[in-house]
């Protein structure tokens, strides 16, 4: 007996380029706002606030490091070595609701297992700003100050 | 109390886990495959949470070397996987697992009742 349980599903692009220009950027953020929003709600009913925060220091703290071990792999040209790198951030991203971060990090994760190192460069450069971006917005939304992290 | 098992390499995935799981089961945590089998010979537990991509020995060795020893074989597995492409399921059930939640978790009330069948709901009163 074969039995699933759901998980997200995508939400376009955040920043993707439409012909709408501006406005298709305002909407798709505000698409991933709402994903980000729901992400909290939901681990918060999964575990309350300890359990956000508990993550969202881990996210803050280890993300880099998992970022920086892609860097590294792809220097080393280990294309193995930054598809597992990917991977593991592509998981957390998408717990917070950070699917632009989460996408990448499956680009990523894709042109690493297709040995497209040139690819993967690019890509990771973009991680880099959306994890930025998403660990400013965590810090934010739940006050981590440099004590907890 | 009955025994889960998680073998999951992030640390904010065996939180979550933890979170959902916790006063329902005991949970013990592996950061990896090789440790989490050298664990199960010594005390099999009730079912496996088993995350697909993890250092080293992967998920899907992992389930491949408890169905081939005839003192584990009987555990079930549940894959815990971000990928859910068209014919993944099947891809999980011919390497062995029982069953498979997709990441991020969204539905902890599925992941539940996944365990509960698959031990045949021994969960703690």
């Amino acid at each position: 007996m074969a039995l699933e349980a759901g998980g997200a599903p995508g939400a376009p692009a955040a920043g993707a380029a439409g012909p709408h220009g501006a406005a298709t950027h305002a909407v798709l953020g505000a698409v991933e706002q709402d994903e980000r929003r729901e992400a909290l709600e939901r681990l918060r009913r999964f575990g309350g606030d300890r359990l956000v925060r508990d993550m969202a220091r881990i996210f803050v703290t280890d993300m880099p490091a998992r970022l920086e071990r892609a860097f590294v792999a792809l220097a080393a040209r280990d294309a193995s070595g930054a598809a597992y790198a990917a991977h593991t951030m592509k998981s957390s991203g998408a717990q917070f609701g950070l699917g632009a971060l989460a996408r990448l990090c499956g680009q990523v994760e894709q042109a690493a297992r297709a040995a497209d190192l040139a690819g993967v460069a690019t890509l990771l450069t973009d991680v880099e700003r959306e994890l930025a971006a998403g660990r400013a917005w965590l810090e934010r939304e739940l006050q981590l100050d440099a004590g907890e992290q | 109390m009955t025994v889960v098992a998680v073998v999951e390499d992030n640390a904010d995935n065996r939180l979550l886990l933890r979170a959902i799981l916790d006063g329902l089961y005991e949970v013990d945590e592996y950061e990896g495959a090789e440790t989490a089998l050298a664990a199960f010979r010594r005390a099999a537990p009730a079912v496996v949470l088993l995350d697909i991509s993890l250092p080293g020995m992967s998920g899907v060795e992992l389930v491949r070397v408890l169905r081939d020893d005839d003192a584990l074989k009987h555990v079930p597995v549940v894959a815990l996987t971000a990928h859910a492409m068209a014919g993944d399921r099947e891809t999980y059930l011919t390497a062995g697992f029982d069953a498979y939640v997709t990441k991020p978790i969204v539905d902890e009330s599925a992941l539940l009742r996944a365990i509960d069948r698959l031990t045949a709901g021994r969960r703690s009163p």
